[in-house]
């Protein structure tokens, strides 16, 4: 057993990465049972969760995966088929596993009862295993020629080249020509021990199908090459060729295709590209005082290196940024676990289609974002598809349909998550809104501020809470957690059609171009990208004792915070106060500030968890005295303030 | 007992002593990172009294915990023996959050041994239970064994969980 807490987080890593894919592969399995492809890498993340858990520690999990792995083998030699109840039993295991891994002892009866059906798997009673029994005579004929290569990296995968050999050999009848060629096998001192450069011709006589042939291969067909041919027609390299005659250039072409697919990775600590980032944003800031001093000066010879920084900065700045980024796919196995979970307990049957998988994004966010996201998809099941029947009534297929769909809009990514369910009634969530008291009767809304109040705390579509949005967060959470990010919630609905929630978030978080201003002795960050217009305070405005007032600005009624009152700032108002007008939802939120000092690009330090429910902020920037300036979530702040703000009578300074 | 016993075993492990509001603890000396002179706070508007400090330790943001609170004692300016101890409080899953704590003085560095620790009172305490983990006796004085984590997660609103937050 190891004991080092270095190998164990890598350890950690993989064996999430692991089950994540065994996960994903489980699901895969259930769209389409007969992907041998697939089959494998479940075998190959079951054996290699075992041998690497069993190094760690997990001699117990290790016993567990042991019969969950041999399930598998049965299904890859034919022995057993996938079916439903192969892949319900098989994503318990999975959750097992899971609990094994935090260091939870699973439920004995529960871990008993999965085993057996395992074990049921392997040696079912009576019934011949379905794929052995279904041999594809219509090829056979007098003979075929195979010439094959095989994957390069067959052995690390844990094949076994003779094996494979013997298996097609035995296919054919008698004695068969077998025959090796060298071609590829590079120079002895370069020669890779556990690589395979070999290229094989193999000619079975008798009886044999091509699918017999590919049959052999079937979990390597995707990465070798391999050529199938009767033997009555024109050979393209002789029957029982003497080493170093069978010639093809193109065979060596796809022989190296794999190897040029497989990229190198680095596991790296996040905390090490936190520190490159913190180390890039601080040459950033740097940079913009070195460019600053060069414009000053007027020395050429200095604008010159300054110019090459800023561009060597910028290309800097970018790839530690690409560093950060990391597709979507990575957090989407879980989607399809919940909607297999969600289409069982609802018995809504419906399909889940994930588009734009490949779509990157910042990874701290898109940690963040899997449980919003979730708690989406459980609501969009739940709430919004209809049962088969209602969807029959109201003429619609009867298996639904919920989409995530991930795209980058400039700065920002997209991710929708739509259903073709029974859509929001205005008109309900309005009455809902009355009877909660999150608005008055005589309110105007607009449909969107109508819709988006189901985003409010205390707010609840369903009349009844069910067992699965009973548990987990409510959709104020999915709001404010969004938020917390910098991002937006938008909800768009048709009724009867279906609705769309559409999550609007910055790529990163690491760096922002933000407006410092001051309000007495302390200075805040506002990001630039929230901020509309700056303009003057009305003259002679006092806000006295309210923390916002309502004033007209451009034709529109927006809430003005100010922020001496909202954080308690015990100073004097500044002689001509500014008033920052921010986006915030679908309206604008203004701020009153003292002075700005200055737009500047920061790097957002997060704030510690010991901040956690201090809403306002989304980070703190160190200024380049060595001063921390908080910066401002103007969402939140909008949010926290905005409400309170319009219901007061609305008062019109002269 | 037995929990505090086993951490410690026959051999003396160092405490940092220091006090706050008239009461002296200590924390093991391997989780201070560095004692530090007074210097600028930017006040965390709208957090908890205890928590609404940040300082900025070579480029890093560090919250800063004023205890007094907790004591039920005002926040005081600074004086010439306030310092400011860097400590690395544990979570679950062995990650570690910095933190700044704000302490009256630092006495001294003491030796512990484990058999010298007795559990701290339940009652009749300036401060708030779960923050101790024991108590020895230093001369005349007492001298009380702080525990990190539970300060950290009982009164100062970190979750135990890592990531939670």
């Amino acid at each position: 057993m190891i004991n080092d807490p270095e190998a164990e987080a890598i350890f950690r890593q993989e064996a999430d990465a692991l089950t994540e894919s065994l996960q994903s592969g489980l699901l895969t399995l259930k769209a389409a049972p007969e992907d041998a492809a697939v089959v494998a890498q479940v075998f190959r993340d079951l054996h290699t969760l075992k041998g690497t858990g069993a190094m760690f520690g997990f001699g117990r999990m290790a016993e567990f995966i042991h019969d969950f792995e041999t399930a598998f083998e049965a299904v890859r030699d034919g022995r057993a088929s996938v079916d439903d109840d192969l892949i319900r039993v098989s994503l318990r295991a999975h959750d097992i596993i899971i609990d094994m891994l935090a260091g939870d002892d699973p439920d004995p009866a529960v871990e008993a009862e999965v085993l057996a059906a395992l074990h049921r798997v392997q040696d079912p009673t009576g019934a011949p295993a379905p794929m052995a029994a279904t041999p594809a005579p219509e090829d056979a004929g007098e003979g075929l020629r195979v010439s094959f290569t095989l994957p390069e990296d067959l052995l690390d995968i844990g094949g076994n080249p003779a094996a494979l050999i013997a298996e097609l050999t035995a296919l054919g009848e008698g004695d068969p020509a077998l025959s090796v060629c060298f071609e590829d096998l590079p120079p002895l001192a370069e020669v890779d021990p556990a690589r395979l450069y070999l290229r094989w011709q193999v000619t079975l006589t008798g009886d044999v199908s091509a699918q017999d042939v590919e049959d052999v291969f079937l979990f390597h067909s995707d990465r070798m090459d391999l050529r199938i041919e009767p033997l009555g027609t024109p050979k393209a390299a002789p029957a029982t060729p003497t080493p170093n005659v069978v010639q093809k250039p193109a065979a060596r072409g796809t022989q190296k295709t794999p190897q040029t697919r497989v990229e190198d990775h680095i596991r790296v600590p996040a905390t090490r590209l936190d520190g490159i980032m913190d180390q890039v944003g601080e040459m950033v800031i740097a940079e913009a005082r070195l460019s600053a001093l060069a414009a000053a000066t007027g020395d050429e010879a200095l604008a010159d290196v300054a110019e090459t920084i800023t561009r060597l900065t910028a290309g800097l700045r970018d790839q530690a940024m690409a560093l950060r980024m990391t597709p979507l796919s990575t957090i989407t196995g879980r989607f399809h676990r919940l909607a297999h979970d969600l289409a069982e307990s609802t018995g809504k049957p419906f399909d889940l289609r994930i588009v734009g998988e490949e779509t990157e994004l910042d990874k701290s966010l898109i940690e963040k974002l899997a449980e919003p996201l979730m708690h989406i998809l459980r609501n969009a099941v739940d709430h919004g598809l209809e049962t088969p029947e209602g969807r029959a009534a109201a003429g619609k297929p009867a298996r639904g349909l919920v989409v995530i769909e991930a795209r980058h809009s400039g700065a920002d990514i997209l991710i929708g998550i739509s259903d073709d369910g029974r859509g929001l009634n205005p008109d309900m969530i309005r009455e809902r809104a009355i009877e909660n008291g999150l608005i008055s009767p005589t309110d105007q809304l607009s449909r969107d501020h109508l819709l988006s109040l189901i985003l409010e705390p205390g707010f609840s579509t369903a009349t009844q809470v069910t067992e699965l949005s009973g548990r987990g967060i409510g959709t104020d959470v999915v709001n404010t957690m969004v938020r917390s990010m910098r991002g937006q919630v938008i909800i768009d609905t048709e009724e009867g059609q279906g609705t769309r929630f559409i999550l609007r978030l910055p790529l990163t978080l690491a760096i922002v171009d933000g407006l410092l201003v001051q309000v007495g002795p302390e200075r805040y960050v506002i990001p630039l990208a929230a901020v509309s217009a700056i303009l003057d305070m009305p003259v002679g405005l006092d806000f006295g004792d309210s923390v916002a007032k309502v004033l007209p600005v451009r034709g529109e009624l927006v809430s003005v915070l100010s922020l001496r009152r909202t954080f308690g700032i015990d100073a004097p108002p500044a002689e001509h106060p500014k008033m920052i007008l921010v986006q915030s939802g679908e309206g604008h939120v203004g701020i009153s500030v003292d002075r700005i000092i200055r737009v500047e690009q920061t790097v957002v330090k997060q704030l510690s968890p010991l901040h956690r429910e201090v809403h306002a902020f989304g980070g703190a920037s160190v200024q380049p005295d060595g001063q921390i300036a908080l910066i401002l979530d103007v969402a939140a702040l909008g949010h926290m303030h905005g409400r309170r703000a319009i219901r007061p009578s609305v008062e019109v300074p002269a | 007992m037995s929990a505090v016993m086993s951490q410690f075993g026959a051999t003396p492990q160092d405490h940092m002593v220091f006090s706050v509001v008239g009461s002296l603890f200590a924390l093991r000396l391997n989780s201070v990172r560095e004692v530090l002179r007074p210097m600028p706070v930017t006040r965390v508007p709208m957090a908890n009294p205890c928590t609404a400090g940040l300082i900025n330790v070579r480029g890093t943001v560090v919250p800063l915990v004023d205890p007094r609170p907790l004591w039920g004692a005002e926040i005081t300016p600074d004086t010439d023996d306030t310092r400011i101890l860097i400590v690395d409080v544990p979570r679950r899953g062995g990650e570690v959050i910095v933190a700044g704590i704000r302490v009256d003085l630092v006495r001294t560095v003491l030796p512990v041994l484990g058999v010298e620790v007795r559990p701290a009172p339940h009652m009749g305490l300036d401060w708030p239970t779960g923050i101790v983990s024991g108590v020895v006796g230093w001369g005349d004085e007492f001298v009380y064994l702080l525990d990190l984590a539970g300060l950290f997660t009982g009164h100062l609103g970190l979750s135990s969980e890592a990531g939670g937050g």
